[in-house]
């Protein structure tokens, strides 16, 4: 922010006159127009500047309803008062305690996951949109976004702003890109006298047949951890990892050390995000109501798609994936996203204990009413009295080893007999491994 | 029978001397441990040093150490004698593989030296000031209109051009690259120094010791040459300190030593050229005005303040930044009146110790204790 937010605060300490985000600032902490500066920092400030009789340019936090408020300000003695010019003004969220109440939560997943951020007057003019779009603040919202009326022919942010309350699910699209869906959700704003100020809410893209559902109620098993928070997390772990690779393919100018550090940065962040991605898998698999979709899927094409997906990993090994023929098929029933997350697994953990050199095979088989893929590989393999420990929660058989969240293989069985089919095992110590998708034939 | 009875003997008796020196050890530990734990829960919070301050400290020591060792090896390898094993010499070539500091960090508290400890806490302390300027500079575009020591680079008097860009070139050179302060080798006070210097020396000369390396003498002596050497390099150089006060002077002999201008220094972040001119002003020595200025009592910046002849505007500007830019409005309003009730002859009178042969300063404040 560059241009300066003005004040003038006379020798008795009165704010005699602002431009508005000053005057609204010293309003909102408890002052009136025209009266005392009682945000407290910027007042102490002006009284330092009285007291040395010199200019002050200086960086003061305050905190301003659910936000703190980072700003630099140049104060100034001017007659027998002191100028203000606010030269930066930096926003953010105020820190929420861990356990804040469900609707804050909710509001922090939703934002965790939106595309766009929004806020608007009790006109339903913008007044914030972020990211931001040229002429769009101060015009209806209805220009940036065009409402939708939901299956039951009412449009629930016009419900709400009724009512006072909330909303989600009001469908809609960007103006002049009707086919892409939005969903928007808000929460109503207040004024002083605790009448209806406005909303502040979040957009997000969805597929036109989720855009009109209305908000989905808590599931009873719900922990908090879901899709939205898993979203809310990804941002910024893929931040970290990025700046951390930076620094790591940085010039030689950067110490060594600082570079070895950078890549234990990213590679831990590289562990988190795969333990968030777990976990909201493992969140979303657990809850009563999962059920994976049964359509006619190719085990081989999705056996094949997997191991190119692991293709460069394997590579870094010179481990070799010897999968189905491009001619194979195995067809199945199951979901072909749930399919293809059990192959990566199943490979990716083939690759992870594959020695240097060696390969894996995928065969497919069919067996009357199964399919049958199998993941065989060359590693150090699995004891009979570990076999089952290894489909259990955050387990792994050798704990020192690299990688691994302890989840991939409970998650994948978990998913397989969802589809009606399993995942067996069969190994010995020193003798490889033997990993055995079986899902119901087409 | 007897032999092995007594060598047996000698055996166990070894291994009790041994058992009762290492616990001997243990209890002195013990109580070094507990009394610097005492000092940690219950001494002064003004004294005690946080965890970021104490951080940057160990980084600058160790940078120089690092950079100590680095040339000293360099300047060896091609000193030894031949019959050096090749897997030393390569240990010793590769500058990844640190030599001097597993040693010295072998040597525990016996290493400590109060002088060198009192030149990193000032560099360190320093660096905030400059940090917390820049910062400034960066959040408010308007505070420095026309950057004071580039334009004396610039300046029609030769000397005052060629000492600001002196000062100039200086300044980039203790600046790391991610902002971190760094300690030039040629900035540490000679004897500081020497001592620095010949401590890495020494500790890279019992790591050679413990790779078995024969021709012990001969080690020695080139051990010995390539440190000679590097201190001979190294004092050719004039200190930051040095480059501060010539600066200083030629403002002063040209009448730009003002109090704008030592204002400038310090909004503009070249602390140490606000504190030299401070020091010439005030007629003490560079050691005794940073002692001064980065006191973090503040008491007697503002007696440097009075007797440098500082107007109130200009040491009203010095006061919100110094000793910490980030001092709370009554800590520095309380300064300020402090600084007002304070009379010019009662400064001087102050000031009067620090104008002292430091030897006889330090022998009166021994006394004193």
């Amino acid at each position: 922010m560059r241009t300066p937010i003005h004040g003038l605060v006379d020798r008795d300490g009165r704010l005699v006159s602002a431009d508005t985000p000053l005057a609204t600032l010293n309003v909102r902490a408890g002052g009136t127009t025209g009266g005392m500066l009682v945000v407290p920092q910027l007042a102490g400030l002006a009284r330092l500047v009285r007291r040395l009789g010199v200019a002050v340019s200086r960086g003061v936090s305050t905190a301003d309803g659910d936000r703190d408020l980072d700003l630099w300000v140049r104060a100034s003695p001017q007659g027998d008062g002191v100028a203000l010019a606010i030269v930066g003004w930096t926003e953010t969220l105020s820190r929420q305690p861990f356990a804040a109440p469900a609707g804050d939560r909710e509001r922090d997943f939703r934002r965790g996951a939106a595309e766009w951020r929004w806020a608007v007057d009790a006109h339903l003019r913008l007044t914030r949109l972020d990211p931001p779009r040229d002429g769009a603040i101060g015009q209806p919202l209805a220009r940036t976004f065009v409402l939708r009326p939901g299956p039951d022919r009412t449009v629930p942010m016009i419900e709400a702003m009724a009512a006072g309350t909330a909303f989600g699910g009001q469908a809609a699209h960007p103006v002049g890109e009707p086919e892409r869906m939005l969903r928007l959700s808000g929460w109503p704003l207040t004024n002083d006298d605790g009448g209806f100020a406005g909303f502040e809410g979040v957009a997000g893209y969805v597929a036109e047949d989720e855009a009109a559902v209305g908000d989905v109620a808590p599931d009873a098993g719900d922990s908090g951890f879901g899709v939205r928070l898993g979203a809310a997390l990804r941002a910024p772990i893929d931040r970290i990892i990025t700046q951390a690779d930076a620094i790591r393919s940085a010039d030689d100018a950067v110490r060594p050390d600082y570079i070895e550090y950078a890549g234990d940065i990213a590679n831990a962040g590289r562990h988190l995000l795969d333990l968030v991605d777990d976990l909201v898998d493992l969140q979303a698999i657990e809850r009563s109501d999962f059920r994976a979709r049964s359509e006619s899927i190719d085990l081989a094409d999705i056996a094949r798609r997997a191991a190119g997906l692991l293709a460069v990993r394997a590579a870094r090994t010179n481990v070799r994936i010897d999968a189905p023929a491009l001619e194979e098929r195995l067809p199945a029933r199951g979901e072909f996203g749930r399919g293809l997350q059990i192959m990566v697994n199943l490979i990716g953990n083939a690759v992870r204990y594959s020695p240097p050199g060696g390969t894996i095979w995928i065969r497919g088989e069919q067996d009357g009413a199964a399919a049958r893929i199998v993941v065989a590989d060359q590693g150090k393999g699995i004891a009979a009295q570990d076999q089952d420990r290894v489909f259990e929660k955050f387990e792994r058989v050798d704990p020192s080893e690299p990688g691994g969240t302890g989840l991939g293989l409970y998650i994948s069985r978990r998913l397989a007999r969802a589809m009606g089919g399993d995942i067996l095992l069969d190994s010995s110590a020193g003798g490889g491994a033997r990993f055995m998708l079986v899902l119901p034939a087409e | 029978m007897a032999s092995s009875e007594s060598s047996s003997g000698a055996g166990s008796d070894g291994t009790a001397v041994a058992v009762v020196a290492g616990a001997a050890r243990a209890t002195r530990a013990g109580r070094v441990r507990l009394e610097g734990l005492a000092r940690d829960l219950f001494g002064d919070d003004g004294v005690r040093t946080d965890e970021a301050r104490r951080t940057r400290i160990r980084a600058v020591l160790s940078d120089l150490i690092r950079t100590i060792d680095g040339r000293l090896r360099r300047d060896l390898l091609p000193r030894l004698p031949a019959d050096v094993p090749a897997d030393v010499l390569m240990m010793l070539g590769n500058m990844t593989v640190p030599v001097a500091q597993p040693m010295l960090d072998g040597e525990g508290d016996r290493r400590v030296d109060h002088a060198l400890v009192a030149v990193l806490a000032r560099r360190v302390d320093e660096h905030r000031l400059v940090v917390q300027a820049r910062t400034a500079m960066t959040q408010d575009l308007e505070l420095v209109q026309r950057p004071l020591l580039a334009g004396l680079a610039r300046h029609d008097d030769r000397t005052v051009a060629a000492a600001a860009r002196v000062m100039i070139e200086r300044e980039a050179g203790r600046q790391a690259r991610f902002d971190e302060p760094v300690l030039p080798l040629e900035d540490l006070p000679a004897a500081v120094r020497a001592r620095l210097i010949w401590r890495v020396a020494a500790a890279v000369r019992r790591w050679i010791a413990r790779q078995h390396v024969p021709a012990a003498a001969a080690i020695d002596r080139a051990v010995a040459a390539v440190a000679g050497g590097l201190l001979a390099t190294v004092a050719e150089m004039p200190d930051h300190d040095t480059v501060a006060i010539g600066l200083a002077r030629a403002m002063l002999r040209t009448g730009l030593a003002d109090d704008a201008g030592t204002v400038a220094f310090a909004v503009e972040g070249h602390v140490a050229a606000a504190v030299a001119g401070l020091a010439l002003r005030a007629g003490i020595g560079m050691d005794a005005a940073w002692d001064m200025v980065l006191d973090p009592d503040g008491a007697r910046l503002l007696v440097l303040l009075r007797a440098a002849g500082i107007d109130r505007a200009a040491a009203a500007a010095l006061i919100l930044r110094w000793p910490d830019g980030a001092a709370s409005f009554d800590a520095i309003g309380d300064r300020m009146a402090a600084y007002d009730a304070l009379s010019v002859g009662a400064a001087q009178d102050a000031i009067d110790l620090y104008r002292l042969d430091p030897a006889y300063a330090a022998a009166l404040e021994a006394a004193a204790r």
